[in-house]
């Protein structure tokens, strides 16, 4: 018997899809049973990233440094986690490295505790200008900081811009009038402004009372 | 004969519209009145409306957390317990419905009962990465850091030490 060409293709074609597994029932998916969604897969970096920071809220901040290092050599651009191994680093003693990390940032990804620490060592280096670009930051995030204002104020007044460190003390006794103590170094300010009538009333204010 | 045709297909079209509109149309009413009163702040009428909607079959995520909200500010922890761990058989479920869940678990302090069910969904679906990301972010929440990073760590594929 002799097969016509299309009769062949056909029968062809059929022992190919009997020989194909597709035939065969598909293997139980390990999230059968599961609405749509819970199968997706999770990437590692979010995974990574996430364990980074739960390490060191157990203070285990070699391993947490070491697991934002993985992260961050897989996603550099996670300026965020960038930013929080810079505090974590800093938690962990090592104030240098965590001082670098923190400069290649923008200044609103550091985080406000991680600033102040920042600003502290700063003060310590007396690079004041650079102090005070932080505070600034800080401040234009939380404006309520008074301590933060406080140290502005200060940091100003050492780089003898007295005008502007006087604002700021101003701004903090509008909050707080009744705080001596700001008055006083208020005060000590003005006579290195030589606005010294102005001084006095400030030192008289802050005798009042007592 | 065309246009017979067409007159029996309007009324089939007519008689099934209605019948859908019938079922659909009580759930959805009881749910909104339910609403209504949530908004005033009536939870405790709010409830058995909800309750009458899930129970007409109404696939809405909406309606689970108002549910699971009124149930937790009425203190019935166990019955948004149970509803949550049923969510997960719900083919219209999805993983931030869950999430949003569990918000609600943590703002009424009840995140240990929502942990329950998802350690129980993790058992039954270990590989379900998606399940154990919220099971872990959730042990995070709840301050239990060294059991949510071997969470992150079996995630990772990574011992858990």
């Amino acid at each position: 018997m002799k097969l016509s060409q299309p009769v062949l293709v056909c029968l062809v074609g059929l022992l190919v899809v009997l020989s194909h597994p597709l035939g065969a029932a598909p293997p139980a998916s390990p999230t059968a049973g599961l609405p749509p969604g819970f199968g997706d897969p999770i990437s590692d970096w979010q995974a990574r990233w996430e364990l980074a920071k739960v390490l060191s809220y157990t203070k285990a901040y070699d391993e947490s440094i070491k697991e934002y290092r993985r992260l961050l050599a897989d996603r550099p651009q996670l300026l965020e986690a960038k930013a929080e191994l810079a505090a974590v680093l800093l938690w962990s003693g090592q104030a240098t490295e965590a001082r670098a990390l923190a400069e290649t940032l923008p200044p609103h990804l550091v985080d406000g505790s991680l600033r102040l620490a920042l600003v502290d060592l700063h003060i310590a280096r007396q690079e004041f200008d650079a102090a005070a670009t932080l505070l600034q930051a800080h401040l234009a995030s939380d404006s309520g900081d008074l301590a933060a204002r406080l140290k502005l104020a200060e940091v100003l007044s050492w780089t003898k811009r007295y005008d502007a460190s006087i604002a700021e003390f101003r701004r903090i006794l509008e909050a707080r009038p009744e705080d001596v103590q700001v008055r006083r170094r208020l005060a000590n300010v003005l006579i290195w402004a030589d606005r010294k009538t102005e001084a006095a009333e400030e030192l008289r204010k802050s005798l009042q009372g007592r | 004969m065309n246009l017979k045709r067409l007159v029996l297909f309007l009324v089939v079209v007519a008689v099934l519209t209605s019948l859908v509109y019938q079922n659909v149309k009580s759930g959805w009413v009881t749910y909104r009145h339910g609403e209504t009163l949530f908004l005033q702040g009536d939870l405790k009428g709010a409830l058995p409306l909800f309750e009458a909607a899930e129970a007409a079959g109404i696939p809405s995520r909406e309606l689970l957390l108002r549910l699971t909200e009124v149930r937790l500010f009425l203190g019935q922890v166990e019955a948004a317990r149970q509803a949550m761990a049923q969510a997960f058989h719900e083919r219209w479920f999805r993983p931030f419905t869950a999430e949003a869940l569990v918000e609600l678990f943590l703002r009424f302090r009840q995140g240990e009962s929502a942990l329950l069910v998802l350690a129980e969904a993790v058992a039954q679906h270990p590989d379900s990465a998606v399940l154990r990301l919220l099971y872990a972010r959730l042990l995070s929440r709840l301050g239990r850091f060294a059991e949510a990073a071997r969470e992150f760590r079996l995630l990772l594929g990574e011992p858990a030490s």
